[in-house]
C-alpha cells in the first residue's frame, strides 16, 4: 500500500499550483515583501488581473469608483484576498474534466471546495469576529489530498467511495484501509509542500477529526462546521455523505442557532457570487 | 420563519417552543387546564389518553376537547375551569382559543424578528470589527508600503548623490592628469626644441664633415681615375700593338679589370653623392623613345652573343619630349637593361615605356624591363635594392657586379618621384618596373647645347668603328700629368690626329693664343697646377672677345675632369667650355667628341660632302 508521501509524489511529478499562486503565498509568509512585487507577480497572469479587477469591481466591495490598477485592487481586497483568489484558481487547475464514477464527482468536489471556503469565511467573521481570509484558504485546500487520491490511485479510490456509500465507516478510516492512507494526511503534506502557513496545514489534517476539534473557533472548529453546513447546503464532499458534527460543536451551534440561521441564508448568494467570478465552473 | 432554514431543526428544542404556548393559553385562559401533544412529546396537564396508533382521546371526566393547532404539528386537549361540561366549552371559547394561539404566532414571529435583527446587528458589529481590523491593517501595510518607498527613494537620492561625487572626482581626477599631461607634454616640446637646436647643431657639424668627406671623395676619385685612366688607356694601345695570343689576353684582362674597378668607383661615387643629398636632378629636353632604343641598343652586342631575342616598345602615350634628367634616367634604363642582359642566358628582354599618367605640367612614366633570366625569389625581392646585394652573394658567385647599380637605381627614381619595384619567379624571369616624374614640353626636338644633346643624334652604335679620314685637324692637349698626356697624344695620333700638348693652363693659353688658326679645338685638363683648366678657359673667351670682329671665332673647348662630382660640368660651361668628357677618357668617346666638334667647326672633317660621316 502507498504512503502518503508516494501519492504525493507522483502526484507532484506531474501537478502542482501554478507558479504564481506559490510565489504569492510565499511572499505573503515574508516580512517586508513590499507591493510592487505582488504587482510584477500577478501581471504574469493575465487571466489572474482580469479577475481580481472584476472581483474588487463587484459590488460586493461596493466602491465608488472603478479600479484599474493592480496595486491599488490589491489593497483593496488585500494580500490574503488576492492569494485566496489565486489558489483557488490554481486548484481549479488541477482537477480534471468531469467523470462521473459512482458516489464521487469531481465537480461536486470543486463546488464543495467553494462552499467549505465561503462558509469558512462567514462563520470567522461573522460568528467570531475574526478575519476569515485564512479559513478561506483552508477550505479552499481541505480536500485537496482526494483530489490527489482520484489522480494517482483511481481504483482504491473509486472503492473507498463505494464501500463509503455501502455505509461501511467513516471515510478517513475507509481510506486508511483501502487506499493505505487518508487525504488529511496527504493534503496536509502538500500543504507543506507548498510552504502554506502551518495553521492551514494542521486544519486540513483534522478536518475529519471528530474526537478532539477543541474549541469551535479554531481553523479546525470552523472547517469542521463549514464542512457540516456546506453538506446541509446541498454540496457535500461525496454524493450522499451525511453531514455531522461533533457533540461540542454541535452544542455550539445549538448555543448559537440565530447565528447559523442567518449564515445559512445568507450561503447561496455567496456562492453564485463565485459561481460569476468563476463562470461556468462554479457553483 | 424557522422553517425556511429546515438545516438547523436537528437543534432546536420543540418543546421550549410548546411550553412558552402552554403558558401564554394558562395565561390568557385563566382556570382553564391545558395539554399540549406533538410528535416530540406532551406538555402540560394530563387531559387525555393516546393510544399506540397516536389517536388522541380526551378525559371525559374532566370534559376534556381536543384542538388542533394551527401551523404546529400539534394537538391541544383543554379542560373547562371548574371542570364545565363539554357544552361550557362554547364555540365562543374555541373561537377564543384559536385566536389565542394566532396571537402567540404573532408574537412568536416577532420575538423571532426581533431576535433575528439582534442576530444581524451583531453579526454586522462582528463584521465591521473585522473590516476595521483589516482596514487597519491595510492602513498599516501602506503605511509601510509608503515607509519602504521613502527610504527607497531616500536611498535613491543618496546613491545619486554619491554617483554624481564619484563621477564628478572622477572629472576632477581627468582634469588634473589633463593639466598635468599638458604640463608634460610642455616640458616634452622644451625638452624636443633643445634637441632639435642640438640635432641642428650637430646637422651643421655634419655638413662640414659631410662636405669634408665630399671632398675626399673628390679628391680620391681624381687620384684614382687618373692612374686608372692609364691602365685602361695603355691596355687599350697595348691590344692594338700586335701582341701574342697570351700577351693578348693578359692585356684584355687587365683592360677588363681596370674598367671594373672604374665602374665600382663611380657606383661608389654616385651612391655617396645620393646618400649625402648631394645628388641632384638636372632639367633638359629628351626624348625618350630615342632613348628607349638607344639603350636596347647599347645591350644589343651582349644579347646577340647569348642569342637572346631584344624587343624594344614605347607606348604612343609616351610624349615625344619630356624634361628631365636625361642622364640619370639613362643610367637607371642601363642599370636594368645591363642587369638583364647579364642574368639572362636565352629568351627574350623586352624594354617597354609607357606614360600611366599624364598632369597638366607633368607627366609620369613607366619603364618595364622584362626577361627571362635566373629570376629571383619573392624573399629577395626587396632586399636586391640594398647596397650590395646581389642575390648570390657567395664568394665564387657567378655574375659579376658591384651590387650597387639597383641601389642607385632606387634612389635616382626617388629621386625622380618615382618607385622601383621587382616582380619575378626563380628560373622563369624578372621584371623591374620603374615610374618617374617628367615635365612635359611642349618645344619641337632641338639641340640646345651639347652637354643636353638629344641621344637620337648620336644614335649610331657605340661599336661602329670609326670611319676616320683626318687632315689637318690640329687638337691642342692642356694636360700636366705625364702618363694621360701620352695616353692621349698617342689615341689622337693613332686616328690621325696632330696634338700639341700644352703642360699647364697658361701654356695653353700661350700656345692658343700664339697661332689660334693652329689650333682645331682644345682638350683641356681641369686640374692642373698653376693656371687650371678653368682660369685657362676664361682667359682664352677674353681674349677672343679683344679680337677684330672679322678675324674673330671659337675655338671649341672639350673639358677633361676625374671631378665627376656634382656641379663640375656647370662650373665648365659657365667658364666658356663647350663640351665635357669625363676620365678616364675612353678612346671612342674622345674621338667622338673631336669629330662632332671639329665638323661644326667645318674645318678639319674631311667627310665626302664635308662631313665627317
Amino acid at each position: 500500500m502507498p504512503t502518503a508521501a508516494q501519492l504525493l509524489q507522483k502526484f507532484s511529478d506531474t501537478k502542482t499550483l501554478p507558479h504564481v499562486a506559490l510565489r504569492l503565498s510565499k511572499l505573503l509568509s515574508q516580512e517586508g515583501s513590499r507591493i510592487q512585487e505582488f504587482d510584477a507577480l500577478i501581471k504574469m497572469d493575465p487571466v489572474l488581473v482580469t479577475r481580481l479587477l472584476r472581483m474588487v469591481n463587484s459590488p460586493y466591495y461596493g466602491l465608488s469608483e472603478k479600479i484599474t490598477s493592480i496595486s491599488r485592487a490589491i489593497v483593496f481586497i488585500g494580500m490574503k484576498n488576492l492569494r485566496n483568489l489565486v489558489v483557488l484558481d490554481g486548484l481549479k487547475d488541477l482537477i480534471p474534466e468531469d467523470t462521473q464514477t459512482g458516489v464521487f464527482s469531481r465537480k461536486q468536489l470543486w463546488l464543495h471546495c467553494v462552499a467549505v471556503s465561503i462558509c469558512s469565511q462567514l462563520i470567522a467573521e461573522r460568528v467570531f469576529g475574526q478575519m476569515g481570509e485564512d479559513v478561506f484558504l483552508c477550505g479552499i485546500l481541505h480536500d485537496v489530498g482526494m483530489i490527489v487520491e482520484d489522480q494517482t490511485a483511481p481504483d482504491l479510490f473509486v472503492k473507498t467511495c463505494t464501500a463509503l456509500a455501502s455505509g461501511s465507516g467513516a471515510l478517513p478510516l475507509l481510506e486508511k484501509e483501502i487506499i493505505g492512507t487518508d487525504h488529511c494526511e496527504i493534503g496536509a503534506l502538500l500543504a507543506k509542500e507548498w510552504k502554506m502557513p502551518e495553521e492551514i496545514k494542521e486544519g486540513i489534517r483534522c478536518h475529519h477529526t471528530t474526537e478532539a476539534p477543541g474549541r469551535p473557533d479554531t481553523m479546525t472548529g470552523i472547517l469542521q462546521l463549514a464542512e457540516f453546513m456546506a453538506g446541509k447546503l446541498g454540496h457535500p464532499e461525496l454524493k450522499g455523505l451525511p453531514a455531522a458534527l461533533s457533540a461540542s460543536l454541535a452544542g455550539h451551534v445549538r448555543e448559537n442557532l440565530p447565528d447559523y440561521r442567518l449564515l445559512a441564508k445568507e450561503i447561496p448568494a455567496r456562492m453564485a457570487m463565485a459561481r460569476d467570478l468563476y463562470e461556468g465552473q462554479g457553483a | 420563519m424557522e422553517a425556511s432554514s429546515p438545516i438547523f431543526r436537528e437543534f432546536e428544542d420543540a418543546s421550549d417552543k410548546f411550553r412558552r404556548l402552554l403558558s401564554f393559553l394558562q395565561q390568557r385562559f385563566h382556570g382553564h387546564r391545558f395539554q399540549l401533544l406533538s410528535p416530540e412529546g406532551s406538555v402540560g396537564e394530563s387531559l387525555c389518553l393516546v393510544d399506540a396508533m397516536g389517536r388522541v382521546f380526551p378525559r371525559k371526566d374532566l370534559a376534556a376537547i381536543a384542538v388542533p393547532v394551527q401551523d404546529m404539528e400539534a394537538t391541544i386537549v383543554v379542560s373547562a375551569r371548574g371542570g364545565r361540561k363539554t357544552s361550557a366549552l362554547s364555540r365562543e371559547f374555541r373561537q377564543a382559543l384559536e385566536l389565542g394561539i394566532e396571537l402567540f404566532h404573532s408574537q412568536s414571529r416577532l420575538r423571532e424578528s426581533e431576535e433575528l435583527l439582534e442576530v444581524q446587528k451583531r453579526q454586522a458589529d462582528r463584521t465591521a470589527r473585522v473590516l476595521e481590523e483589516k482596514y487597519m491593517e491595510i492602513l498599516a501595510e501602506n503605511q509601510r508600503h509608503h515607509d519602504e518607498m521613502r527610504n527607497q527613494q531616500a536611498l535613491y537620492a543618496q546613491t545619486l548623490k554619491e554617483e554624481i561625487e564619484r563621477q564628478t572626482k572622477e572629472l576632477r581626477d581627468a582634469n588634473r592628469d589633463l593639466v598635468e599631461a599638458k604640463q608634460s607634454l610642455e616640458r616634452t616640446n622644451e625638452e624636443l626644441e633643445k634637441a632639435v637646436e642640438r640635432a641642428n647643431r650637430m646637422a651643421s657639424e655634419a655638413g662640414i664633415a659631410n662636405a669634408a668627406k665630399s671632398q675626399f671623395l673628390a679628391a680620391m676619385s681624381h687620384e684614382i681615375r687618373t692612374p686608372l685612366n692609364a691602365i685602361i688607356g695603355f691596355s687599350e694601345m697595348l691590344l692594338e700593338s700586335g701582341l701574342k695570343e697570351e700577351q693578348q689576353d693578359y692585356a684584355g684582362i687587365v683592360k677588363r679589370s681596370s674598367e671594373a674597378l672604374l665602374a665600382l668607383i663611380n657606383d661608389i661615387l654616385d651612391l655617396s653623392k645620393v646618400e649625402a643629398g648631394r645628388m641632384t636632378l638636372e632639367t633638359s629636353e629628351f626624348n625618350p623613345e630615342a632613348m628607349a632604343s638607344d639603350i636596347c641598343d647599347l645591350v644589343r652586342p651582349t644579347a646577340e652573343h647569348k642569342a637572346i631575342e631584344l624587343l624594344c616598345r614605347v607606348e604612343k602615350s609616351v610624349p615625344a619630349l619630356v624634361r628631365g634628367d636625361p642622364k640619370r634616367f639613362r643610367q637607371v634604363l642601363i642599370n636594368l637593361m645591363g642587369n638583364a642582359a647579364k642574368f639572362t642566358e636565352s629568351g627574350q628582354i623586352e624594354l617597354r615605356m609607357s606614360a600611366v599618367q599624364i598632369a597638366d605640367t607633368r607627366v609620369k612614366l613607366l619603364t618595364e624591363v622584362r626577361d627571362t633570366g635566373i629570376g629571383i625569389a619573392e624573399d629577395q625581392w626587396k632586399r636586391i635594392f640594398e647596397p650590395f646585394r646581389q642575390i648570390d652573394g657567395s664568394p665564387g658567385r657567378k655574375y659579376e657586379g658591384t651590387g650597387l647599380g639597383l641601389s642607385i637605381a632606387k634612389k635616382l627614381v626617388e629621386l625622380m618621384g618615382g618607385e622601383i619595384w621587382v616582380e619575378s619567379r626563380v628560373g622563369q624571369g624578372s621584371v623591374f618596373r620603374f615610374t618617374a616624374w617628367m615635365e612635359r614640353s611642349g618645344q619641337p626636338l632641338e639641340s640646345k647645347s651639347p652637354v643636353t644633346e638629344s641621344p637620337n643624334q648620336k644614335a649610331l652604335p657605340a661599336t661602329a668603328p670609326p670611319v676616320w679620314k683626318t687632315g689637318g685637324l690640329r687638337v691642342l692637349l692642356a694636360e700636366d700629368n705625364l702618363v694621360n698626356q701620352k695616353l692621349a697624344c698617342l689615341m689622337l695620333n693613332k686616328a690621325g690626329v696632330e696634338v700639341e700638348v700644352a703642360a699647364s693652363g697658361k701654356e695653353a693659353v700661350e700656345k692658343y693664343t700664339g697661332d689660334p688658326r693652329q689650333v682645331t679645338l682644345i682638350l683641356m685638363d681641369v686640374q692642373m697646377p698653376g693656371m687650371d683648366g678653368l682660369q685657362a678657359t676664361r682667359t682664352i673667351r677674353g681674349w677672343e672677345e679683344k679680337q677684330p670682329p672679322l678675324g674673330r671665332r671659337r675655338v671649341p673647348i672639350i673639358a677633361m675632369t676625374a671631378q665627376a662630382v656634382e656641379g663640375d660640368r656647370e662650373k665648365c660651361i659657365e667658364a666658356g667650355m663647350d663640351d665635357y668628357l669625363s676620365k678616364p677618357v675612353k678612346k671612342e668617346m674622345l674621338l667622338e667628341k673631336i669629330r662632332e666638334w671639329s665638323s661644326r667647326q667645318g674645318v678639319s672633317c674631311l667627310g665626302s660632302e664635308g662631313k665627317c660621316f
